[in-house]
């Protein structure tokens, strides 16, 4: 994000909160992707009733899912168990840690672990903040990959978050400063 | 004997078809878990064929349909851990079919 580079670089945190602001404002809708197809709308906001404003960055396919985008890979399906330890230390191997903290952090960014009935044992899905604003992208299974405000996500198919995992990132949330 | 193979391979397709048909499902589709994926009656039939379906489950996973990974560990009672190398603690589907392709390869020498 190149403008976020020039407002780190000559703007003092509270000219660089208010231009951060300033950004969230204009994205109020997802800052990346399409806008889903009527077709897209109807089967996916089926499975996740709170998903409002939402965005397809990525086509339908099987060669990657959910666990595989939260740590950058596009070409693995990557499953590494049922509970919570498992996601633990497949994270864990990744260079995430564990964090209570699953609001947006100063030069951090998130990954949500989901759950069915918060149920540690019964994960279901990972969603990675790919940008400012409390933007995350999830890859649907062999479905799309879509970018989406995390909550919207909660409620549906995939359970709510029940962990998040952090991982230091210079250009993240410079707003927060 | 050709002749019980081609029942079989018969059998295998009808089966697979009929899975493939039950993964197409977006309520299995918008999973990531693999066991949404063989949890269902075909993919359990396919696994009660046994030791004789293993070729053309092989097949599969050279093709690339790396959920019949499963089937070929419970068919042969193999552990995944058993041929999975130490360094690699969790293997994608896609690497685990390239290490069960290896497998049957050396068991078939």
């Amino acid at each position: 994000m190149p403008h976020m580079k020039i407002a780190k670089l000559y703007l003092p945190c509270f000219l660089r909160k208010l231009f951060h602001r300033f950004l969230c404002w204009l994205w109020r809708k997802p800052p990346r992707g399409e806008a889903p197809t009527p077709s897209q709308e109807t089967e996916i906001e089926f499975y996740f009733p709170n998903l409002e404003t939402w965005s397809v960055t990525g086509p339908g396919t099987g060669d990657y899912n959910c666990i595989a985008w939260s740590v950058g890979i596009t070409n693995q399906w990557i499953w590494p168990g049922y509970t919570v330890a498992d996601f633990d230390a497949f994270y864990a191997s990744h260079g995430w840690t564990v964090t209570n903290n699953c609001n947006r952090e100063y030069k951090k960014r998130k990954v949500a672990l989901y759950a069915n009935n918060s149920n540690p044992n019964d994960c279901t899905h990972g969603s990675r903040e790919t940008h400012d604003c409390i933007w995350d992208e999830s890859k649907l299974g062999s479905l799309e990959r879509i970018m989406h405000r995390r909550s919207e996500l909660e409620g549906g198919y995939y359970g709510d978050v029940i962990r998040c995992y952090v991982k230091d990132d210079n250009n993240a949330n410079l707003d927060l400063c | 004997m050709e002749n019980q193979n081609e029942k079989i391979k018969e059998r295998f397709d009808a089966l697979f078809s009929e899975w493939e048909k039950v993964i197409d499902d977006p309520k299995i589709r918008i999973s990531s878990r693999p066991r949404d994926y063989i949890n269902n009656e075909p993919y359990k039939a396919i696994v009660n064929l046994g030791e004789v379906a293993l070729p053309l489950i092989i097949e599969k996973l050279k093709q690339g349909v790396f959920f019949m990974n499963q089937a070929v560990l419970d068919i042969t009672g193999v552990k995944i851990d058993h041929i999975i190398g130490k360094e690699k603690r969790f293997p994608s589907e896609q690497e685990k079919s390239r290490l069960l392709i290896d497998w049957w390869k050396t068991r078939n020498k």
